[in-house]
C-alpha cells in the first residue's frame, strides 16, 4: 500500500467516529437527505448517500430522530430532525467528543 | 419501465417488507438529486449511458439492499471467525490424517498401486475437506446469530490454552512447538523449555476434551459414511491381504457393530463435550469414562474372540503374541499380526483408561487438593 492509499485508508478511520456527531449535529434544524449532505459536504465532511441514509435510518430506529415525508418541488422527501431523546444524546456526545479533543490536543 | 425503475424494482426486491416501500421511495429521491445536479453541470438532459453511471455511483442493487439490513450482515463474524478459523484447521489435518491412513492400508494390502493411492487421497481430502467446511459453516451460521455468546469465547482458562498452540500447522512454529529448551535463544526470542509435563492433557480438560470430541466426530461422521472416505469402510470394497478376505469379515463385524459403535461414538462425543463444558465436573467424567471404557473392553473381547477377524487374529499364549511383534519388528507385515497388536494395545490402553479413571473418581481435583491445603 503507498503512503497515500495508507493515509487515505487511516484518514477514513479517523473520520468514520466523527460522523454520527456531525450529523446529529446538523439536524438539530431539520433537512433532508440531499440537503444535510450538501450541508456537511460545506463543514468540509464529505459523505456519501450510501452511507448517509442507512445511518439516519438506524438513528431513527434507535429514537434519536424523527421524520416524516412531505412533498417538495413535486417530489415526496423524507425529512428528518433531532429528537429530544437525540437532543440529549447530541450533549452527552458533544461533551465526550471535548474530552476526547482535549486529551489528544495534550498528546499531540 | 424507466432505467431507474428498474434499478429500484431491482433493490427493492432485497429490502426488508416493511420497509422497502419508504426506503424505495428515498432512494428514488436520492437518485433523483444527482440526476439533477449532473443535468445543471452540463445543462442538458443524461443519456442513459450517462444515467446508468450514476446509478453505477450509486451502487449495484445487491449492495444497496445490504447497507439497509439490520441484522447480522455476515456468514461469520469478525469475533467467532479466528474459532472456526481454528476449528477448520484442526478438522482438516484431521481429515488428511484418516485419508492418509486409509491410503497407507490400501497401499500395504496391495489394493492400490502408489498412483492410485494418491489420486484416492486426493479425492478424498478434497470431498472430506468439502464436507467439513459446510459443517462448519453451518454451524458458525448459527452460533453467530446467538444471543449470547457461547462460553468457550468467554469463559477460558490459560491452561486449556494448549491444543491451541497447534493451531499455527506450519513448519516453523511445529518445530518451534516441538523444540524446547534446545539452550541456543536469540536475544530477544523466548525461551520455550517444553516438559512432558506440559503436554500432559489433563492439565487442560478443555483442550483435550475439545480435541477428543473432534477425532471421535471425524470418525463418527466416517462410520456414518457421511463423510465420504469410503476406502477404508467395512463393507465398502474387496480387502484381500495374504490370501485372507478381510473385506467379508469386516463386512460380518459392520452388520453386528455398526449400531453399538455409532451409539459409543455418540455417548464418547456427548461425554468429551461435557467435559469441555464443566472441566471441573472430573466425578462425573470419570463415571463416564469407566462405563465407555468397560464397554469398549467388551468390544475388543467380542472382537478378539468371537467376532469373523477372531480366527485370524487370535493368539492363545503371549509367546504367539512375542512372535507375531517380532515378525512385524523384523519387517514381516502380516495384515492379521498387526490388527492383532493394534487390538491388543487398545484392550491395554482401555485397562488403564479404566484404572485411570477409578484413580480420579477416588482423588479430589486440584481444587480439592488446593482446598485441602
Amino acid at each position: 500500500m503507498s503512503d497515500a492509499d495508507l493515509f487515505e485508508s487511516l484518514k477514513l478511520e479517523l473520520r468514520r467516529g466523527s460522523l454520527i456527531l456531525a450529523v446529529m449535529a446538523r439536524l438539530r434544524t431539520e433537512q433532508y437527505g440531499y440537503s444535510l449532505r450538501v450541508a456537511l459536504a460545506e463543514d468540509g465532511l464529505e459523505m456519501e448517500e450510501s452511507t448517509l441514509y442507512p445511518l439516519l435510518r438506524r438513528l431513527e430506529s434507535q429514537g434519536l430522530l424523527d421524520s416524516e415525508w412531505r412533498e417538495e418541488d413535486r417530489r415526496k422527501k423524507r425529512f428528518y430532525r433531532l429528537s429530544p431523546a437525540g437532543s440529549a444524546m447530541l450533549a452527552r456526545l458533544a461533551d465526550e467528543w471535548r474530552r476526547i479533543s482535549a486529551s489528544l490536543d495534550r498528546m499531540l | 419501465m424507466s432505467l431507474l425503475e428498474t434499478y429500484l424494482k431491482a433493490v427493492g426486491a432485497h429490502l426488508p417488507k416493511a420497509a422497502r416501500e419508504d426506503i424505495v421511495a428515498e432512494l428514488r429521491d436520492l437518485i433523483l438529486n444527482r440526476i439533477e445536479a449532473r443535468e445543471a453541470e452540463l445543462g442538458r438532459s443524461l443519456d442513459e449511458a450517462e444515467l446508468e453511471s450514476i446509478l453505477r455511483e450509486v451502487g449495484h442493487p445487491l449492495t444497496v439492499a445490504g447497507r439497509y439490513h439490520t441484522g447480522a450482515n455476515n456468514i461469520i463474524g469478525l469475533e467467532l471467525y479466528p474459532y472456526w478459523l481454528f476449528a477448520a484447521k484442526i478438522g482438516l489435518a484431521a481429515v488428511v490424517a484418516v485419508c492418509l491412513l486409509a491410503a497407507v492400508i490400501r497401499l500395504l494390502t496391495g489394493d492400490d498401486n502408489l498412483s492410485e493411492a494418491f489420486g484416492r487421497l486426493v479425492g478424498n481430502v478434497l470431498q472430506g475437506g468439502i464436507t467439513l467446511i459446510g459443517v462448519l459453516t453451518i454451524a458458525g451460521f448459527i452460533i453467530e446469530r446467538q444471543a449470547e455468546k457461547p462460553k468457550f469465547m468467554t469463559e477460558w482458562r490459560v491452561k486449556d490454552l494448549h491444543l491451541f498452540e497447534l493451531g499455527g500447522l506450519d513448519p516453523a512454529t511445529l518445530e518451534k512447538t516441538l523444540r524446547g529448551g534446545s539452550g541456543a535463544s536469540s536475544g530477544f526470542a523466548p525461551r520455550v523449555h517444553i516438559r512432558a509435563s506440559d503436554w500432559n492433557l489433563s492439565s487442560s480438560p478443555t483442550a483435550s476434551a475439545i480435541g477428543a470430541a473432534v477425532g471421535c466426530t471425524v470418525l463418527l461422521l466416517w462410520w456414518t459414511g457421511l463423510l465420504p472416505l469410503t476406502d477404508l469402510r467395512p463393507g465398502s470394497g474387496v480387502l484381500v491381504a495374504q490370501g485372507i478376505d478381510y473385506g467379508a469379515m469386516l463386512t460380518s463385524i459392520v452388520e453386528v457393530a455398526f449400531w453399538p459403535i455409532l451409539a459409543y461414538l455418540g455417548a464418547r462425543i456427548a461425554l468429551e463435550l461435557f467435559r469441555a463444558w464443566r472441566p471441573a465436573a472430573r466425578a462425573r467424567y470419570a463415571l463416564g469414562q469407566i462405563a465407555l471404557a468397560v464397554v469398549r473392553m467388551w468390544g475388543l473381547i467380542w472382537l478378539w474372540s468371537a467376532s469373523a477377524l477372531s480366527p485370524v487374529i487370535r493368539v492363545d499364549s503371549l509367546q504367539d503374541l512375542h512372535d507375531r511383534t517380532r515378525s512385524l519388528i523384523h519387517g514381516e507385515f502380516s495384515l492379521a499380526h498387526l490388527i492383532t497388536l493394534i487390538v491388543v494395545l487398545m484392550m491395554v490402553e482401555t485397562v488403564f483408561s479404566f484404572l485411570g479413571s477409578l484413580w480420579r473418581l477416588a482423588t479430589p481435583g486440584p481444587r480439592g487438593q488446593a482446598a485441602a491445603a
